[in-house]
């Protein structure tokens, strides 16, 4: 999923992101992915109920850490640094 | 589940050979999504199973005129996101994007999209009597749980509609499908393809036994010809449309010079609104003009007890499609437009 957005392909929620329908240039995920397009990415593929709000954090969290790596800044360390990923992504 | 045997098809031709020379009940099988629900569900049971996802039918072409063809095994996936659909059918790919989710895209054919079955409670009930499952059965959904079926178009048989968001988009493109069967070659325009259900609702299209579904073409659209897709589900993702609305706008400075309309959601085919699209040939642009078509559209809908709602709805977000094309910048809005939170009903995700 996290592949497909940096591919530039279009979702429901977004379209297409940059404008540019043709573009391959690869991206950070993390430049687009907002909440609201996670859950539209991830919906259908796992189980919606008590989870979901932690599933969405992660998914920011690695679709940041991919783009810190892509910086070539701090290495992805598995814990959210200052606030909590799903706050971070929250609207 | 009835036992069957399946078979890979190697070429076209093989493909309606096996059916022909195949028991009555034969089936071809495209991505399943559809289909192998209703073989656990006991509404389908093919004896055997023609898998024509091989077939050399795999591939999205650019036409010397401008248009596009695609191939009916391209997966719902590959046609969104390809390149020459998302610039110049933003309707399709937003329209494919919409359905089901990311998994079931990637598996469901062109093809066997414009063929899946209703989603109707009672068709997928074998405990119910259903006319298109067993002709003769009766229509429970008449009387009983209809909320989200038909406005336009039903019968005493079946108020079923059509579940595809994709076929609501190719039918405003007025996109033709080439089918291959027994008596040879032949192609259908989309908005002839699927039939309304009058005495026998069985048929959901006017295919006939053995013919395959081998392409979709696509004309070309005019330059600065503006397309988009607008849905209304109960949530905001991976459900049917209530009501849906494709549209394919061309303006002449503030004339509306090409206007195509189809309504999702709300009919036993995908519903074009020839009446709204009259109207506004030739007319102004404005928002009054859209409502007024809109309204000229709706009073012809013969809503059931419980799906009047849907009379106001389909309205109003034809209203809102047309508008938002009207503004948008020519070539269409590649993105869908569902997202405003308050347009979605309920919402039990």
């Amino acid at each position: 999923m996290l592949g497909e957005a940096a591919e530039g392909w279009p979702s429901a929620v977004t379209g297409a992101p940059r404008g540019d329908a043709g573009a391959t240039a690869r991206r950070a995920p993390g430049e687009i992915l907002d909440a609201d397009e996670i859950r539209e990415r991830m919906s259908g593929n796992l189980c919606r109920c008590g989870a979901y709000p932690n599933i969405v954090a992660a998914i920011a969290d690695v679709a940041s850490a991919g783009e810190d790596a892509a910086a070539g800044r701090s290495e992805p360390t598995g814990e959210p640094a200052g606030a909590p990923a799903g706050e971070r992504v929250a609207r | 589940m009835r036992p069957f045997s399946y078979q890979q098809a190697t070429g076209t031709r093989s493909a309606v050979d096996a059916f022909t020379g195949g028991p009555p009940d034969a089936m071809y099988l495209g991505g399943g999504t559809n289909l192998v629900d209703l073989m656990r569900l006991g509404v389908a049971e093919p004896e055997l199973l023609i898998d024509v996802t091989q077939l050399p039918h795999r591939d999205i072409e650019e036409r010397p005129d401008g248009g596009a063809r695609i191939g009916a095994a391209v997966r719902n996936s590959e046609a969104a996101v390809h390149p020459l659909i998302r610039q110049r059918y933003p309707v399709l790919s937003a329209a494919l994007l919409a359905g089901a989710s990311g998994q079931l895209r990637n598996m469901a054919t062109v093809g066997g999209n414009l063929l899946q079955r209703t989603r109707c409670g009672y068709f997928q009930d074998v405990s119910k009597p259903c006319n298109k499952r067993q002709p003769g059965s009766g229509c429970p959904a008449r009387e009983g749980d209809h909320h989200n079926l038909a406005i336009f178009g039903h019968s005493q048989t079946c108020v079923a509609t059509h579940p595809s968001d994709m076929a609501v988009a190719l039918a405003a493109l007025d996109a033709i499908v080439e089918a291959e069967g027994p008596g040879g070659q032949r192609t259908i325009p989309i908005p002839g393809l699927h039939r309304l259900p009058d005495a026998d609702a069985t048929r959901d299209t006017v295919l006939q036994p053995g013919e395959l579904i081998t392409a979709v073409e696509l004309p070309p659209l005019p330059p600065a010809t503006r397309s988009g897709y607008r849905k209304v589900r109960e949530r905001a993702s991976f459900s049917f449309a209530v009501v849906s609305v494709a549209a394919v706008l061309g303006l002449d400075g503030r004339l509306i010079r090409d206007c195509r309309i189809a309504l999702g959601g709300v009919a036993h085919t995908p519903w074009r609104a020839n009446r709204a699209e009259a109207a506004l040939r030739g007319a102004p642009a404005t928002a009054e003009n859209f409502r007024a078509a809109a309204e000229t559209e709706l009073a012809e809908a013969q809503p059931l007890r419980d799906n009047g709602y849907k009379v106001p709805l389909a309205r109003d977000v034809l209203v809102r499609t047309l508008i938002d094309l009207a503004e948008s910048p020519p070539g269409g809005r590649p993105e869908n437009t569902t997202a405003p939170d308050g347009e979605t009903r309920g919402g039990r995700a």
